[in-house]
């Protein structure tokens, strides 16, 4: 299967346990929702979701939840889907000639900026981050990179430094 | 190291990190001239030798290879017999038209992946070559008005990326070429061939990338494939470039075309000019139980070959000239390991579109090339 299907909160939510027993220290199972899709909380912070009973949507949020790492970019990498294809360092560097920044438009000569991501070792890594639009204030929540990648190694869980998960599109 | 693809990245690690290997006849280690000796002796005892492979050398090594071949009368085959030989025939010899990637990165307007998956064989096909490249004249490049379509039976991380996928079961690639035919004379046709026969009439450029479903699935005759092109040609320009898949296969066949006329399947036995045809592909060769020696360079038939060949292949007397120890290599009966070519081994090479690509060398060389063997098993032989 090339790309993983991402679960969204709502979904993460349905295969939760529902009680709201607050054993996470979150509010309730919707909150909790939330903070694994931005991968604030771990599948293990939940204890009834170890029970037997949950085996099955322990196995799918696990399997949705269970690998990679954000990283202070707000950005989380898997990097055994990646097979260094480069999709995501050559979009990025579209993305940058044109900024809006504060209702300004910039624009820049691609090859002033270097992309925030680069192939090291056949993977993608972050190499200058503050290449990418979401290091703007306030950030401009550009998700090419993650929307490009067919492995769908990239995922954009929260905005750099923020609170929350960002979910708005290009 | 930087740039360089996961599978780029894992081929020059497996450089690096070679052991200098040692050479073995019989199983024994041996020094390169036992080697080299015992090897030419079997080639010299050979009344039908044949030299396969060759897609992983420079096209240095592979004239060598030639002459070898012509000195010994031997047949002289690749990988393209059963892959996509029979489209490089075609656009080396200038019936099929093909453009370059450069060309198609910068003015195709329609590009279409047909049974092939990019994102496996060669994944910066398209963010290096076609679709994501910075175009001269389209300031976006990608983005407005590229349409990348793709033909498939099954969902791939190519398939994803395309914004019109068009999906046939397997086999349906003949039927599917018929129904846009008609959709293009403007006959009935189901939805699908109508809306692809739509995108082909719209473009003013369309590059098609045929990989191995499409050939596979055409079982090498790809006359329906031409008719199509032929049609979308009439209509604005259109071209084809086979996702070839070792890095100088179309070195080889254009190497072995100006030295022969032919491709590949070539044989110089009985002296005479070279013979062309498909009793001379390597399948045909072990299935006859013709071949007496089997010269491998570069090529792993072992792994590669359909299964029922590999008992007919081990009661060859096999020599294998390779970097790595593959099965092949580790079963041959001479067995010579060489520096990897376009790492350790400058040349020259031919792309899928036939450009050629100089290798500089990375790093220096541990151990003979494969054309300097081959060099000295032709003067062995003298």
């Amino acid at each position: 299967m090339p790309k993983r299907d991402r679960l969204q909160p709502l979904q993460v939510y349905q295969l939760l346990p529902r009680t709201n027993c607050k054993q996470c220290g979150l509010m309730n199972c919707y909150a909790f929702a939330f903070a694994l899709s931005t991968r604030e909380k771990t599948v293990a912070d939940c204890p009834p979701l170890l029970a037997e009973e949950h085996a099955t949507a322990l196995q799918a949020l696990t399997a949705a939840f269970g690998s990679g790492e954000v990283q202070e970019t707000g950005l989380l990498i898997e990097r055994e889907r990646c097979n260094g294809c480069g999709d995501c360092v050559v979009v990025c560097n579209r993305a940058l000639s044109t900024l809006v920044n504060k209702g300004v438009v910039i624009r820049r000569d691609i090859s002033d900026v270097p992309p925030p991501l680069d192939i090291l070792s056949g993977v993608v890594e972050v190499t200058n981050w503050t290449s990418c639009k979401r290091t703007l204030d306030p950030p401009n929540m550009c998700r090419l990179c993650e929307e490009k990648c067919p492995f769908g190694a990239l995922e954009l869980v929260s905005v750099p430094g923020g609170e929350d998960a960002d979910g708005s599109g290009d | 190291m930087e740039n360089a693809c996961l599978k780029g990245s894992a081929f020059f690690r497996a450089a690096w990190e070679r052991r200098e290997g040692t050479c073995r006849v019989g199983g024994r280690e041996a020094s390169l001239e036992e080697a080299v000796t015992a090897a030419s002796g079997l080639l010299k005892g050979a009344r039908n030798p044949l030299i396969y492979g060759l897609d992983n050398s420079t096209i240095e090594a592979q004239q060598v290879a030639l002459r070898l071949a012509r000195r010994l009368g031997a047949v002289v085959d690749d990988t393209s017999s059963f892959c996509q030989g029979a489209l490089t025939q075609g656009i080396i010899t200038g019936k099929v038209p093909t453009c370059t990637l450069a060309e198609a990165a910068q003015l195709a307007d329609m590009m279409v992946y047909w049974g092939a998956n990019p994102y496996h064989a060669h994944p910066r096909h398209l963010s290096k070559y076609t679709y994501y490249p910075r175009s001269q004249y389209r300031e976006a490049g990608w983005m407005p008005d590229v349409v990348l379509a793709g033909v498939d039976v099954r969902e791939t991380e190519t398939s994803i990326t395309c914004h019109k996928m068009f999906w046939l079961s397997p086999g349906g690639d003949r039927e599917f070429i018929g129904q846009v035919m008609s959709a293009l004379a403007g006959k009935e046709a189901s939805m699908q061939a109508a809306s692809f026969a739509t995108l082909i009439e719209e473009a003013h450029f369309t590059v098609f990338f045929v990989g191995l479903g499409l050939v596979y699935s055409l079982g090498n005759d790809l006359d329906p494939f031409l008719g199509l092109l032929t049609e979308a040609r009439s209509r604005g320009k259109a071209a084809a470039v086979p996702m070839v898949g070792h890095f100088n296969t179309m070195g080889f066949n254009h190497t072995l075309y100006g030295d022969t006329g032919y491709v590949n399947r070539v044989s110089f036995a009985n002296g005479g000019g070279p013979q062309h045809g498909p009793e001379f592909s390597i399948l045909r060769q072990l299935r006859g139980g013709a071949v007496d020696c089997l010269l491998v360079v570069g090529a792993d038939p072992f792994t590669s070959l359909p299964h029922p060949l590999v008992s007919t292949l081990a009661s060859v007397p096999i020599i294998c000239l390779d970097p790595f120890p593959t099965p092949t290599f580790e079963g041959a009966q001479v067995a010579i390991p060489v520096a990897p070519s376009a790492v350790e081994v400058p040349g020259t090479a031919r792309r899928m579109d036939g450009e050629v690509v100089t290798l500089p060398q990375a790093q220096t060389a541990r151990g003979p090339s494969d054309g300097e063997v081959l060099g000295r098993l032709l003067e062995a032989l003298d």
